[in-house]
């Protein structure tokens, strides 16, 4: 999907905070692009329309909303089906942020992932632990994240 | 990560609650989004709820407010990468690879593979070269490529009570999504 220079304009605004000085920020934006506000909505419809915007809105810090453990649960899933399995027992937990389907290699054999964020460690660990009975599934780690590095949005351009 | 315990929920008003449990769902796309707020709140003024959303992203609650993009959608590849570093070299080797601009997330984690970051760009021979260059200048040479195969969820959604009822606060389950 090529973006034309206007669109990766208006993604260029979009990916960071929106202005805060004004009351009106859309028309910020808009001047900024060199189009006006109705036209940045027609855009940011069209987009999420389509999908690329995938919501308009505040990301949060997790550890200030009281969500503080960040666990990575890996899990070795033999096929697909049981993935959907695992999956949908993982996703009856709101602790479960994301769940996704990865390669395995010989050094590592987990290809199912759900992350996790806790109150508590040991939430974590009796969230993976239900799973794990109700699914069969006993190969499974818990990672817990001991440092973050890096945690922001993405810039496209 | 670790837990201070510090950072409870009890600091915020009712007020923050609110304005949280819409502003994560979706920040109005209007003239006057705060406005739009305000009367979605009710018994708030424009002014009140603008006031409200600056203080929250002064405090850090709010870490940016803007658009979500689907990184595929918008034509960028993306993975997941696991490097196994010698434990001495963890830090230096963590914060040389966040330096790079298409790593959004980058933790270090307690097992053999200790770096998890997320690495996207705009085509996968771009990333693969990328991978390559981060492999070159750490000297780490046992890495996971780990694309996604498949996603089942992906949308952070944290319910923030107590002040808003169950029944009409966000739901963080947007269902199972192939890809």
């Amino acid at each position: 999907m090529p973006l034309s220079e206007l669109e990766k304009a208006i993604v260029r605004e979009l990916q960071e905070t929106i202005p805060l000085d004004t009351l009106h920020p859309y028309e910020e934006i808009a001047r900024r692009c060199g189009i006006t506000e109705e036209e940045l909505f027609q855009k940011i419809t069209e987009w999420r329309r389509k999908g690329i915007i995938r919501r308009m809105g505040a990301v949060l810090k997790h550890q200030k909303v009281g969500k503080v453990f960040n666990a990575m649960s890996v899990w070795r899933v033999p096929d697909r089906e049981k993935a959907r399995e695992v999956a949908q027992a993982l996703m009856s937990y709101k602790e479960i942020t994301h769940c996704y389907e990865r390669p395995s290699y010989p050094t590592w054999p987990y290809n199912l992932f759900g992350m996790m964020h806790c109150e508590t460690f040991e939430r974590c660990e009796e969230i993976a632990r239900e799973v794990s009975e109700k699914t069969g599934i006993t190969e499974y780690r818990l990672l817990l994240s001991t440092k973050e590095y890096k945690k922001e949005s993405l810039r496209y351009f | 990560m670790n837990a201070s315990g510090s950072h409870g929920i009890d600091h915020l008003s009712d007020l923050d609650r609110a304005v949280l449990n819409i502003i994560q769902v979706g920040f109005p796309v209007a003239h006057a989004p705060y406005a739009e707020m305000a009367k979605q709140i009710g018994s708030v003024t424009e002014e009140e709820v603008y006031r409200c959303v600056l203080d929250l992203i002064e405090r850090g609650i709010i870490r940016r407010l803007g658009a979500v993009f689907d990184t595929k959608k918008l034509g960028f590849m993306s993975a997941l990468i696991a490097m196994k570093v010698p434990p001495e070299r963890i830090d230096k080797v963590g914060e040389l690879v966040s330096q790079y601009s298409g790593v959004s997330h980058n933790y270090k984690r307690e097992h053999e593979y200790n770096l998890w970051f997320t690495l996207a760009a705009p085509s996968r021979q771009q990333l693969m070269d990328t991978l390559e260059e981060i492999k070159a200048r750490t000297g780490v040479s046992d890495v996971l490529y780990l694309p996604t195969v498949r996603m089942h969820k992906i949308f952070v959604n944290f319910e923030i009570g107590p002040s808003v009822p169950k029944s009409t606060a966000p739901s963080d389950k947007s269902g199972i999504e192939e890809k």
